[in-house]
């Protein structure tokens, strides 16, 4: 008796210790294996290949520790583009950094383009003599850059190399390095007039009508242009209505071949000296300015997208001031994305955030900002081909509830663990806090700085010094392709973020 | 289990002694804010209080058991140990990571915090004590400390 409660005591010790035991994770393979086994594969040789991503992900799908719920979706299965961003998150955190791209993916491979044909169409019409003749090189320099950098670039099997005006004149198919340097070497006006077509106008949507038409499937068109529309005395505004109806036209038609077909739309400035034709093709001689430049990839999504991720526009001299891609709306994608704990105004509980549901919420009842609900969220929208500019203008995005207001800013500092995989943060806010399901949709639309580029009247470009920045119509153009990708009568998401606020 | 000692801990929200972040990184929100996947220390530290509780009740009663140490100043001299102990491993414990940077850096985290923590644990080893050492049949198999309570002798 006297031994009994001594022993009554051991056994609640023991029972507590193997409660501790029993709280932690399956022993078999659990959360802390996982993560032990993703810096062995991390710090091998700096990155996560097929197979050790597959012994990872066979890991999570045989383990029953609950810290793998994260990785999983509603229907239990093993959510991809999750377990890269985490496995990402933890070597970084861990001091091995390493690249996403770097993470084996399935069917990350899909969008990688093979091979293709490059042709460049370089407009050579009187309008673009004032690039060439520019003292300054900066064009000519773009222009080298760029076509030594697609040359060079893996995927191009072979670089043709054709002026444009009123029709297509070919110059070298299929060019050699030194057919690539003659090509600059003779970016002058004397060539262009040498090289003959129709230079007295022009006719934007008839060049893109003739690029179009000889597309093919496997080919990336780059046509680079001042696309200053020639309205030649007509009136101006019904002379640009026309050609945006024409290019949607020709965009839509081609869209019907081709659904795959995207545009990648980047701006840049260069310098400018001689005559510009304004709207009523009144020359406007010794113009000396700077003043932008066009170049358009017409290809497949894979297409533009190998090219810009090898930053072959981006290494070019000056660069590209603006960016814009068009691509098909017809599936809007979920990127990866988290609910910040912080910063917030107002109150919720973090339980369920990585579900991307907010639970507990509560709006702030201090003076300041009392019945105001401010939360973040961190997205990454590096896998998109548009410009990240365009992931700040909160017009571009469309909430279902309109109480809502959205600040979108990059996220800047890289050395932040809790956001280094993700690119934007975007804060939300309500005074209206209520439980329901909210979605936040980016939406296919001509961006704002082609409306502010955009000119409908150059006739004072010799003394509007703002005048000498636009283009004239240019903004008719943009719409005519946008109009063909995203027609105005349907909401046009790209990219989705479902989110759940529960009170 | 990890829910019921958060509840203890945080008083059932009635008594915050330390900061709702704090709350969360003990539950185990992990360093890179995305979930509660990293070290539970609320059911770990919990668990540590109660064996730690039993250990030093066992101690008293049953290892020493001795008729010098039988009043309830000795009880209170090995409750006063017991708690220091559980103030320091609740302390401790949050305190390093902030010291280290080992935890979300969108949590506001601080000293207090870890003293919060701290206390409430402590305060959770003492009750337990109290109410161990206060039911009879625990004590009854102690030749010296049968007797003896943090009230008498």
């Amino acid at each position: 008796m006297k031994k009994t409660p001594l022993a009554f005591l051991l056994n609640i010790s023991l029972l507590a210790l193997a409660l501790v035991l029993q709280s932690c994770p399956d022993p078999s393979y659990d959360f802390d294996a996982f993560q032990e086994q993703t810096l062995d594969f991390g710090k091998n040789d700096q990155r996560i290949d097929q197979q050790e991503y597959e012994t990872l992900v066979v890991g999570i799908g045989s383990s029953d520790d609950r810290r793998f719920q994260m990785f999983r979706n509603e229907s239990g299965e093993v959510e991809h583009a999750k377990v890269a961003a985490y496995l990402k998150k933890y070597l970084d955190t861990e001091g091995t950094n390493i690249a996403l791209a770097d993470i084996w993916q399935p069917g990350l491979g899909t969008l990688t383009a093979s091979s293709f044909n490059v042709s460049i169409f370089l407009e050579n019409s009187a309008s673009m003599d004032g690039y060439v003749d520019a003292n300054s090189t900066s064009f000519k320099a773009a222009m080298n850059d760029l076509l030594t950098n697609l040359a060079s670039f893996a995927a191009t099997d072979s670089l043709n190399l054709n002026y444009i005006n009123s029709s297509i004149i070919s110059l070298k198919v299929a060019a050699s390095e030194n057919d690539v340097a003659d090509f600059n070497k003779n970016l002058n006006r004397t060539n262009f007039k040498t090289q003959g077509g129709k230079r007295g106008s022009s006719d934007i949507g008839g060049i893109l009508s003739q690029i179009l038409n000889q597309q093919k499937s496997d080919e990336l068109s780059v046509l680079v242009s001042d696309f200053v529309f020639s309205p030649g005395g007509k009136d101006a505004v019904r002379y640009l209505e026309g050609q945006r109806s024409q290019i949607r036209s020709e965009f839509v038609a081609a869209r019907r071949n081709n659904p795959d077909l995207s545009v990648a739309i980047l701006q840049g400035q260069a310098e400018f000296e001689g005559t510009y034709y304004d709207r009523n093709d009144k020359p406007h001689a010794r113009l000396a300015a700077e003043r932008p430049y066009y170049v358009w990839l017409i290809g497949t999504a894979a297409q533009i997208q190998s090219v810009l991720d090898a930053k072959i526009l981006a290494q070019t001299r000056d660069g590209f001031t603006n960016k814009l891609v068009i691509q098909s709306a017809s599936e809007a994608v979920q990127p990866p994305f988290k609910i910040l704990y912080s910063p917030k105004i107002g109150s919720f509980d973090a339980k369920s955030l990585v579900k991307g549901v907010i639970t507990d919420a509560q709006a702030a009842r201090d003076d300041r900002n009392r019945g105001i609900f401010e939360f973040s969220l961190a997205v990454n929208f590096a896998k998109g081909m548009q410009d990240n500019s365009y992931f700040l203008d909160s017009t571009n995005y469309k909430i279902s509830d309109a109480q809502y207001s959205l600040k979108a800013k990059p996220i800047a500092d890289r050395n932040d663990v809790s956001l280094n995989s993700f690119t934007h943060v975007l804060t939300l806010r309500t005074t209206d806090l209520k439980e329901e399901e909210l979605v936040i949709d980016v939406i296919g639309k001509v961006p704002s700085w082609v409306y502010s580029t955009s000119s409908e009247d150059d006739t004072k470009i010799e003394t509007d010094a703002n005048e000498t920045s636009k283009t004239f119509g240019f903004s008719y153009l943009v719409e005519g392709v946008s109009d063909a990708f995203y027609p105005r009568s349907k909401m046009n998401p790209l990219y989705t973020i479902p989110l759940t606020i529960k009170k | 289990m990890q829910e019921v000692f958060a509840k203890l801990y945080e008083w059932f929200g009635l008594i915050p002694f330390y900061s709702k972040d704090m709350g969360d990184h003990l539950r185990g929100f992990d360093v890179t804010c995305t979930d509660f996947i990293a070290t539970p220390w609320y059911s770990y530290i919990g668990w540590i209080m109660i064996v730690t509780t039993a250990l030093t009740f066992a101690l008293q009663y049953y290892i020493v058991d001795s008729s010098r140490y039988n009043k309830a100043r000795h009880w209170w001299f090995f409750a006063l140990g017991l708690v220091l102990l559980n103030f320091l491993i609740a302390f401790a414990i949050p305190y390093n990571d902030i010291q280290d940077g080992n935890f979300c850096n969108q949590l506001k985290l601080n000293v207090s915090d870890c003293v919060g923590f701290g206390f409430s644990n402590a305060l959770w080893s003492l009750i337990l004590l109290v109410v161990i050492s206060s039911i009879s049949i625990f004590r009854s198999g102690s030749t010296n400390c049968r007797h003896t309570t943090f009230w008498k002798p």
